[in-house]
């Protein structure tokens, strides 16, 4: 509980110096929080066959296109700062968050980010997502996810916009997944 | 908590024409309308059933991750408390049955920012006041039925400056107001589920 608070705390700081880095004009780096379940994904995960199960392959590359600054604040993935890392959690906590995760599953995931933008007012993520089922492919396509937003004129309301915007663009990106009937076919 | 970041920009807005004194101190007011659940009312089976939880805050429709970090808990705490349940887990559970409490922060005061500009400019002297909605939205989820869904709104009311709150409501500091607005809540949302569906057969 105490480091909970601590984290929060820490978390404030973080904020508050980041903040107030921006309004004296310097910049500064926001690192988003890890990934969490998004109600609407879970929805749409439930429609899943029950004996769907994924197992996820390991991260891809980083992007070659990475562009995420909302003002003079820069907007970092968490822990070592990887998009794809980032991706390949998302992936991962929304599968086992649904209960259709498992490391032993013969049908694997491969994601492979391939563009992120995160801007004043707007973001777009691009991913290529396969579904092998041994050596078979039984999904390959690319997925995009877009947002756009009205910005603020005080940067502190902006940044703080961007930064869920930046959550849910990758809760978008995995929704397109989820949604499509070509994804729910290669479960099965 | 939830609260705390709408408050935030209007203080952002007022500190960027003058510093903060103790007459600026924001007070917030939580609607009378829905008052707090008493669990011990609601239909409660012999045999309760596990249920997975899912937590999601949103602003103007837009999850935030950070808010969610801080009400998760709590709304974990209310729904353990309730006693429709056996157990209340963030994993899923066997029987497939999931609870999801969505709360979406819905702006009800336009242009927030320039609110906080006049306060500011007139050193108090012009209060504000700010209204945020709301909207809880509860789904139970079992899996062979269909999807049972309960909107409930509510609204906190924020001064700042020389602006007097409404009459018949009690002031308290922001996160005492979230605290107890999200109590409210989570527990008119349990209580309208628990009536409207056979949850803890």
């Amino acid at each position: 509980m105490m480091a909970a608070w601590g984290a929060r705390r820490t978390c404030a700081l973080v904020s508050i110096a980041a903040v107030a880095a921006t309004m004296l004009g310097g910049c500064a780096t926001q690192q988003l929080l890890p990934y969490q379940a998004s109600v609407a994904n879970q929805m749409r995960l439930g429609s899943l066959p029950p004996t769907a199960r994924f197992q996820v392959a390991a991260g891809g590359v980083e992007p070659s296109d990475v562009r995420t600054t909302i003002r003079a604040l820069r907007i970092s993935a968490p822990n070592e700062g990887s998009w794809a890392a980032y991706l390949d959690q998302a992936l991962r906590t929304e599968l086992a968050t649904s209960g259709n995760y498992d490391a032993e599953a013969p049908a694997r995931i491969e994601a492979t980010l391939l563009e992120v933008h995160i801007a004043d007012g707007e973001a777009e993520v691009t991913g290529r997502f396969i579904v092998r089922q041994g050596v078979s492919v039984r999904y390959d396509k690319v997925l995009r996810a877009d947002a756009r937003w009205d910005s603020a004129f005080l940067g502190v309301v902006a940044t703080s916009s961007g930064l869920n915007q930046s959550t849910a663009i990758f809760q978008a990106l995995l929704r397109n997944l989820f949604a499509d009937p070509d994804f729910a076919r290669s479960a099965t | 908590m939830f609260n705390i970041e709408r408050v935030n920009t209007l203080i952002a807005a007022v500190s960027l024409t003058l510093s903060l004194s103790a007459c600026m101190t924001p007070h917030s007011y939580v609607d009378a309308k829905l008052g707090d659940t008493d669990y011990a009312t609601l239909k409660k089976s012999t045999a309760p059933q596990p249920v997975q939880l899912l937590v999601e805050f949103q602003t103007k429709g837009v999850p935030n991750a950070r808010v969610t970090d801080n009400v998760r808990s709590q709304v974990y705490e209310q729904v353990a408390q309730s006693g429709l349940f056996s157990q209340v887990s963030y994993s899923p559970v066997p029987s497939g049955r999931k609870l999801s409490i969505t709360i979406n922060n819905v702006p009800l005061t336009d242009n927030v920012a320039a609110k906080g500009f006049g306060v500011g400019l007139t050193f108090g002297l012009v209060g504000t006041t700010v209204t945020d909605g709301y909207e809880c939205t509860a789904s139970y989820v079992e899996p062979g039925h269909d999807v049972v869904t309960k909107v409930v709104k509510h609204a906190i009311y924020t001064t700042i400056g020389n602006a007097s709150g409404p009459h018949d409501l009690k002031p308290m500091p922001i996160q005492q107001a979230s605290t107890t607005a999200l109590r409210q809540l989570v527990g008119k949302s349990l209580e309208e589920l628990d009536q409207s569906t056979d949850i803890a057969q």
